[in-house]
Parts: C-alpha cells; structure tokens; sequence
C-alpha cells in the first residue's frame, strides 16, 4: 500500500517536471512590480482603474539629460539617443525636437474661437468693469519694444486676447529652455539636453525590463565612446524595476545557493554521510517544483517577492527532515519504520501548526502574500509527502549510530533551562532580553512609506535627485479626480475647482486642468458676452482712433464653442491626454497639482465640491501599507488563535500555552530588539513575525514531544533546523530589497529567540540520562 | 499666426541686436580705440522708436531710455506716449505698466533666446562667430560711421520669421536700426545720449533685472 503510494508520488513529480518544461518554452511571465504584491485598493471599481491608467502613464515615462560642456555636443548626442530610441520600437512617444508645427497647429485650433477665450487676469479685468487695463496692456504691446502686432492681428483680435491666453497656458514651465528646437538647461559649463519618452511596454514586465536595458546599455555605451565627457542622466521607473529585479533575481540565486549549501554542509558535517544530503534536497527540490507549478496554475504568474520568500519557506521542510536524520543517533530507534513513527507525532503537529500559519497568509487580501502562502503551503505539503513516502525506501539499511559530540552539545541547551545549578544564567539571559526590548521599545518606529520599500538603489535616486534639479520639475503623483456625467459637467466642475486653487498658492505651487486649455460653453458663452459688454462696445472705436488702424474688424464670434476634441494633441497639447482618464461610459479627467505643500489642507479646500476627489498615489500605497501592517498583526494574533485549539487539544490547556509561551516571547522581543539595530517596522516585519511564530512552535512542539534519552537527539535537530533558518533567512536580511531585508532581519532575531527558549516547552525534568555536563 | 512664443522672439530679436550693436562698434570702427563693455560698465541712453504698420495712418511713436547691463540684461523704459517697463534677461522677459506687471515669460517659453544670449555674448566678447551663423553680414564704412546689413541664413527657422533684414548703423555707438518685417512693417530705432559709465546699477534696476529670478 505503501510502497504503491510511493511510485504514485514519483509518477506525479515526473509529470510536473514534464509540465515545468513545457511551460518553461512557452515564457513564463516573472512580475517585479511590488506594487503587484498590492490589493485593489478600493470598491470604487471606476476610480481604481483611473488610478492604474495614471500609474501607468507615470511608469512608463522616462527621461534623460545628455550633458556635455560642449552644447553642440550635447545636442548631437541627445538628437542619437533619441533616434535611437525611435527606431528601437520599444517606446511610443518620443520628445526630443520641439515640434514647430504643433504650435501651428494649436493655434489654428484655437482661433476661430478667440473671442471666448480668456485669461484668468482678463476676465477678472472684465469682472470688475475695468475695461481700460486691457486698452492699456494692447497698446504696450503695439508699441513696445520688437512688437510682433500687426495690421492682420489686430483685425481679428484687437485686443490681442488670444496671444494673452495662451500665455496664461499651463504649459510645462521649468528650468529648461527651448533652444535650437530642443529643451535644454545650463549647469555650471555643463549644457543638458532633454530626452523625454514614453514606453510602449510595461515598465515592470520583466522581459521588457531586459530587452529595454540592453538597448540602453549599448546606446549609451555607443555614445560615450563617441564622446567620453558625456555625462547622461536618466529617470524612470522602468531603471528602478529593472534595477530591483536584477537585484532580486540575483539574490534569489545567490540567497537560494548559499541557503541550501550552508544546509547541506551542516547536515554532512553533522551525520558524516550523503545520504542525508541528497534525501534532504530531494525532499526540497520536489517542495518547490510543486509549489512553482501550483502558484503559476492558480495565479497564472510569479511575482519574483513571492519565489524568494516562497524558496527560503520552502526550506522549512528541512527542519522535518532533520528531526528524522537525528533519530539515527537515537539507540531506540534501530529502523526507518522506527524511527519515522518516533517523530511522526511531532512532525505531524509542527506541520499542522506551520500550515495553520501559512493559512493565514492566504487570508491577507495581497494577491503577492498569497501566491507566497499558496507557494509555501504546496511545496511544503509536496515536501513533506517526499520525506513520509520515500525516505523510509531510500534509507533501508542506515545502521544506527553511536552518540556524536554533536549530540552533546545539543544537550547543554537543554540543561540552561533545566539544569537547577544554572538557575542564575537563565535569569540573566532573561534579563538581558528584557532590557534590549526595553531599550529598543524607545527606538521602535513604524514606516510605511511606500518609496523605501521598492528600491535602495542609491545611484538611480543620485540620477532622479539630479534630473528634479536641472529640470525644475518633480513629477509627484498628486492630483484631483474629476468625475460627472459628461464633459462638459468636468469642466464646469474644473472651474469651480479652478477658483479655489487660484487662491490656493499658499500650499500649491500650480495645477493643469482641462477647463484652462478649453473652457466649459458656459464660460465661454459668458466671456464673448463680457467681452463685447465690457470691450468692445465701449472701447473698441476710441482705441482703434487713437493708434490710427484704419483697417476692418473681424472680430465675430462663430456659432459653435471650442471643446476639448477641437484640440490637437501633439506638442505641447499632448499633456492633455494624460489629462482624460474617461473610461467609457465614465467620463473623468485630472487636475495635475504641482509643489503641494500641505496635502491634507488642500484636500479639505475642495473637499465639499461633489465629483471631486484629491489622490495622492504615493501617500495612498503608503497608506495602505500601514493599514496592512496593522492587518498582519492582526494575522498574527489569529494565528495564534487558531494553532491554540489544536495544541490544548494534544498537551492540555495549560500544556498548550507552555507550547507557545516560547514562540509568543521571540514574537513579542523581536521587532524592539530588531529597532536597536535601527530596522523600522513595516508591513514586512509583521508578515516575518507570523512565520516566526510558526516556526518557533514547531521547535517546542518538537521539545514537547520529546522525553528521556530522546531529548538531545531531538535538540539537535531543532538546533540544525534553527541554524539552517537563520542562515536562510539571515542571508535576507543582507538583502538589498529593503522589503526582504526588514523581513530577514525579524526572521533573524526571532528565530534565534525561539530556539533560546525552545527548551522552556520540555517536560523540565533534566538529567533523566547525564549525555552532556556542564 | 504663432502667438506664444513669437511675441518674444521678435522682442528678443530686436533688442539683442540693440546691445549687440552697441558693442560690435567698439571692436569694428575704424577710427576709435577697440573697447569692449567691461563687465561692470554700463551703458544708458535715449531712444525713439517708430513702428510702421501697413493698414495704420501713422507710426506709432513710442521714446523712452533705456540701461544695458552686459551679463545682466536690459531695461527698456518707455516714458511716452505712455510709461511702460520692458526688461529681458537671460531668464525671461518681464512688462510693466504703472509698476503692475503685464507680462512675464519665462526662458523657457521662449524658444530661441538662450542662443541669442550667444549671439550677444560672443559679440561682447569679440566673437563674432555666432552672429555669422545666424545671419548674413555685410559691412561697409561710410563717412562719420559704418553701416551692417543683416539677412536670415535661415528665413524657414520660426525665431525668424517675421523677420526679412536688419540695417544698423553707427559711429562709436549703434545709432540707428532698421528692422524690415513681413508685409511692409518697418521698425525704426534710434538710439541718442549713449554714454558708457563703471556707477552700479541703481537698486531699482537691479530689483527690476532680479524679478524674472523669483
């Protein structure tokens, strides 16, 4: 029956391989947008798309500054890169020239309908019946210096109020100036010219990521060769992806080795044998070919997060493994059989309790956390099944063992919690734990903020620093969501908000608004007529007198308004489509907001306009972050909650807490003593917690279970699992991901604190067989 | 029909070639010692300009003085028919009425004028390279003087659109330009009481050139 189950077992791992391979050709798609790892954040179905669509506009931007203390070298080189990037086919819109015609052809959309079409400060001049500052402003422009007015303007627009309202335009204003057809900036003898483009693919996708950094690399590689003194600058969130998936995909590896050659290592030394060895991979390699396959089924993709903790989960199977392979040191347990069925009972608790713990995992609404639980809980599950079904076939004829200096050691951590003469050491180490909390509990501090969790790459952000600088601009991800029941209900709506904002320079450096490059009807309707109230008919023949045109007017409004569609959307216009956000049948736009001082108050400033919304990408993610820290606490406790039944059920009420007592102590220790070393908490110091209770109950499960002549036998195990953890997850918190690295930090130290207090769980009766003395 | 940018582009146009002129004499008359401005000289003076517009009975008349500052910018005062304040530097252009501002335009509205500043600053210094790349030169020597008749290499590049030549003439400074626009548009500048003086910027001018910095 047995043996049947066995074969299954292979036949069913040689199918997955099969499959692996098969989906291997096909591409598998690796996500490394941590973002990904978020849940949607809101029912506002409408809204959350709007709010991807915008996220995705920002990501898939970039942009360069090509410097040279030369200009015309600068300029030569940026005009390259962006032929380049032309030509490349992997982005789809591209500044680099400015384009002439576009301001052609921006104005012939503007023209015929001019006399709708005013500036803020004209339309209050005509507000307060005042007329005559814009009879004044005209002739300063007629007759001031390099006049560009002349008998053909002034026929179509006597007061040249077109040419005033497309100055009042918020169009891109920076440091850059347009020069030679290109944007460029001095800096010191560097001259920087700008290189702007949008990606035609997903800047997170990794093999875009791939195929776009290569390009670069061997473009910019070019370039310098051709002019050394270059000095090019580059931003953009496709640089950070690639850089932080490079560096995760590297350390999944890197961490991946080490961790199963550090485990590996330590059970030759220990059991001098490889037999060990090649079951203990065995039983890992089927864990997470399963859980790899499972999680590409259920998700349909693998965020490469969830493969590195997934991976490093995974390897808590050894600790199953190695409360076997100790039992070859124990004289009672002569056989296989034997020695499965001695630690089946704690193995089989450990695991109940670590997959209650995993559970939990699912229950958290992050799509990564879960491919992370549905990752560990079936390579775990795979694993284990390896280890019940073939090791006692594999490992027939293993003699037992004589007892080893190895298990000796393992019997003096037993005796610091039993030993009556250590009495005053168990005080002190208890004291000396309660004091770093202590002392850590002052400098424990939360961190949310969603910018230190993606990337520490310090160079990129030099760069990003760098190109804010010289540009004059940081695109922040703040804007106001303007939704109603048709376009002309935004713009109203945009005016209304406009008026607030115009008063808003307290906490608001300026906005971009659809309603300024095209007014609702309604305010254009409104200004022709206070236009000709207020302009025409009591200035026009005085002012046309006094110059001496002695031409025909034309100034007549057509019978149709302007509207957004009018509008060409290239060159400078080309902002408004980052403007519409409709998604039909829901028409929205945004109002871009540049240099919010103060985002609460001008959130309250329009709070009471109905179809507003103020958002604030980053603010919101680290917000949500937040929200989920507090959730994983809450994960924590459940746990907790739920392992309790089962453990009371086996050990007695009181029995059960003594179980856990160990594990909530490290869970309790770990995030202050962790803040001594200055590791904020986060999200992912919680998410670590949850595992460190997990794991930590297994091992006073494994000391609960164990009595007699077993107990440093089942010591060493417990010690091996923990050593191979922490070389495990230590290897994380060296992390450069600064998600894994707070993660590995709290798996580091609450580990370590779980197997100090381990012991505490024993049934406390030391010295049953002297193995070991102090 | 390009209104943003083209209404500085003209202003930038004709007054760089205002303080271009005003120094390429130093280094070009025949009769006079070279010199060039120093950095802390100032030039000031009066001028008249009278703009004709096809279609209009008359010029439209506009005297004022005006403060060159090299490095620093320009200020250009119109006292009649009416006060108005006119200053460019390399960060922009700034208008004001009665000490209202009317106008502000930054850089980087207006493409163009960083490479007049080298126009400028090359001419200051000596170099006329860059205004030989942008224009076709033709000088000669008359009597009291000398004459410079300026044509767009490139007619199609929008910064020179509306502009069909530039005829400068002078003695020790520019003393008149005349600046042929499409359809028969002529600007006619006449600079008078040009002195060059080391006195500091009086603390009005330098608030008026800081302005565009804020």
């Amino acid at each position: 029956m047995k043996h049947r189950a066995a074969w299954v077992w292979l036949a069913v791992l040689i199918a997955a391989m099969a499959f692996l391979a098969l989906r291997w050709t096909s591409g598998i798609t690796l996500q490394s947008n941590i973002l990904a790892l978020l849940p949607p954040t809101e029912r506002d179905a409408a809204a959350q798309n709007i709010q991807d669509k915008i996220a995705n506009v920002f990501s898939r931007r970039v942009v360069f500054l090509v410097g040279d203390a030369d200009p015309a070298k600068a300029e030569a080189a940026a005009l390259e890169l962006s032929a380049a990037l032309g030509h490349s086919g992997m982005i789809s819109a591209l500044t680099s020239k400015i384009d002439v015609n576009a301001e052609q052809r921006m104005a012939a959309a503007y023209y015929p309908y001019r006399m709708g079409l005013l500036s803020n400060a004209d339309r209050n001049h005509l507000f307060a019946n005042d007329g005559q500052a814009l009879v004044s402003r005209t002739l300063s422009m007629l007759y001031g210096p390099g006049g560009f007015a002349n008998a053909k303007l002034i026929a179509h627009d006597p007061f040249l109020l077109l040419p005033a309202y497309f100055l009042a335009l918020p169009l891109p204003e920076s440091r850059l100036a347009a020069d030679n057809g290109v944007l460029s900036v001095r800096d010191g003898n560097e001259t920087y010219v700008m290189v702007s483009a949008d990606l035609a693919g997903d800047a997170y996708a990794l093999q875009y990521e791939t195929r776009f950094g290569d390009f670069l690399s061997k473009t910019l590689g070019a370039l310098r060769a051709h002019a050394p003194g270059l000095n090019i600058l580059r931003t953009g969130a496709v640089f950070y992806a690639h850089e932080g998936a490079d560096e995760s995909m590297n350390e999944t590896s890197i961490i991946g080795f080490v961790s199963m050659a550090a485990t590996l290592a330590l059970i030759f030394v220990v059991f001098h044998g490889l037999r060990p060895i090649v079951l203990g991979f065995i039983a890992i390699s089927a864990g997470v070919l399963c859980a790899f396959i499972g999680t590409l089924l259920v998700f349909g993709q693998i965020h490469t997060i969830a493969l590195l903790f997934g991976v490093s989960l995974i390897a808590i199977s050894v600790d199953y493994s190695l409360q076997y392979f100790c039992e070859y040191f124990d004289s009672g347990a002569p056989d296989p059989a034997a020695r499965l069925k001695r630690v089946l009972p704690g193995v089989a608790v450990g695991i109940s309790t670590t997959l209650i713990g995993y559970c939990t995992l699912l229950l958290a609404p992050f799509p990564g956390l879960q491919q992370v639980a549905v990752f560990s809980l079936i390579g775990l599950g795979a694993s284990c099944l390896t280890v019940v079904l073939w090791y006692p076939a594999l490992d027939a004829k293993r003699p037992p063992r004589a007892d080893n200096t190895f298990v000796s050691l393992a019997a003096r951590h037993w005796a610091l919690w039993e030993d009556p003469a250590l009495h005053a050491t168990r005080v002190g180490i208890v004291v000396l734990c309660a004091v770093l909390a202590i002392a850590g509990s002052f400098r424990l501090r939360t961190d949310d903020d969603v910018r230190h969790l993606q990337s520490l790459d310090t160079d990129l952000k030099q760069q990003q620093a760098e190109v804010e600088r010289l540009t004059g601009s940081s695109p922040r991800a703040q804007f106001l969501l303007v939704r109603g029941a048709n376009e002309q209900a935004l713009l109203k709506t945009e005016e209304r908000v406009a008026s607030r904002l115009n008063h808003a320079q307290d906490i608001l450096g300026g906005y971009t608004a659809m309603a300024q490059f095209a007014p609702s009807i309604a305010r254009q309707a409104e200004n022709r007529k206070l236009v000709r109230q207020r302009l025409i008919a009591p200035y026009l023949a005085g002012y046309l007198a006094q110059i001496g045109y002695q031409g025909q007017v034309d100034y007549t409004p057509p019978g149709g308004f302007l509207t957004p569609a009018v509008l060409p959307r290239t060159g400078a216009l080309s902002l408004l489509s980052i403007l519409d956000v409709s998604s039909s049948p829901h028409p929205a736009h945004i109002v871009l907001l540049q240099n919010v001082t103060d985002a609460s108050q001008l959130e309250k400033r329009v709070a009471d306009i109905p179809g507003v919304r103020f958002v604030n990408l980053t603010d919101d993610w680290s917000r949500l972050f937040g929200d989920y820290r507090r959730y994983a606490i809450g994960l924590l406790a459940l746990s907790a909650l739920l392992m309790y039944p089962l453990l009371g059920w086996r050990y007695g009420w009181f029995g059960g807490l003594r179980v856990m007592a160990p594990s909530l102590v490290a869970v309790a220790l770990a995030p202050p003593i962790a803040a001594l070393a200055g590791v904020a908490f986060t999200f992912f110091n919680a998410m670590a917690l949850v595992l460190v209770l997990s794991i930590g109950v297994d091992y006073s499960v494994f000391c609960r279970e164990t009595s007699g002549e077993r107990k440093p036998v089942t010591m060493l195990a417990i010690a091996l699992a923990a050593l191979s953890t922490i070389l495990s997850f230590g290897m994380l918190a060296f992390s450069r991901v600064f998600a894994v690295h707070a993660f590995g930090a709290t798996m580091l130290i609450g580990i370590a604190l779980a197997f100090l207090f381990a012991p505490m769980a024993g049934d406390g009766r030391f010295g049953t067989r002297k193995m070991g003395s102090i | 029909m390009r209104f943003g940018a083209a209404i500085s582009l003209r202003l930038a146009i004709i007054v760089s070639f205002l303080l271009l002129a005003a120094t390429l004499d130093l280094a070009r008359a025949a009769d006079s010692v070279p010199q060039t401005l120093k950095s802390g000289e100032i030039l000031r003076g009066r001028f008249i300009q009278d703009r004709r517009l096809a279609g209009f009975a008359k010029p439209l008349r506009t005297e004022g003085t005006f403060v060159l500052a090299p490095g620093r910018g320009l200020i250009w005062r119109a006292v009649k028919p009416f006060q108005n304040t006119t200053v460019i530097t390399p960060q922009g252009i700034l208008g004001q009425t009665n000490g209202q501002e009317t106008m502000r335009l930054p850089a980087a509205r207006m493409p163009g004028l960083a490479h007049l500043y080298d126009v400028l600053g090359g001419a200051l210094s000596g170099d006329a390279a860059p205004l030989e790349q942008t224009f076709a030169v033709r000088r000669s020597e008359v009597a009291g003087g000398w004459q410079m008749f300026l044509t767009p290499l490139h007619p199609d590049n929008p910064t020179m659109s509306q502009i069909k030549s530039l005829a400068v003439a002078g003695h020790r400074f520019v003393e008149t330009i005349e600046v042929d626009k499409d359809g028969g548009d002529v600007d006619r500048l006449s600079f008078l009481d040009q002195s060059v003086s080391a006195t500091p910027l009086t603390a009005d001018e330098k608030s008026l050139l800081g302005t565009l910095n804020k």
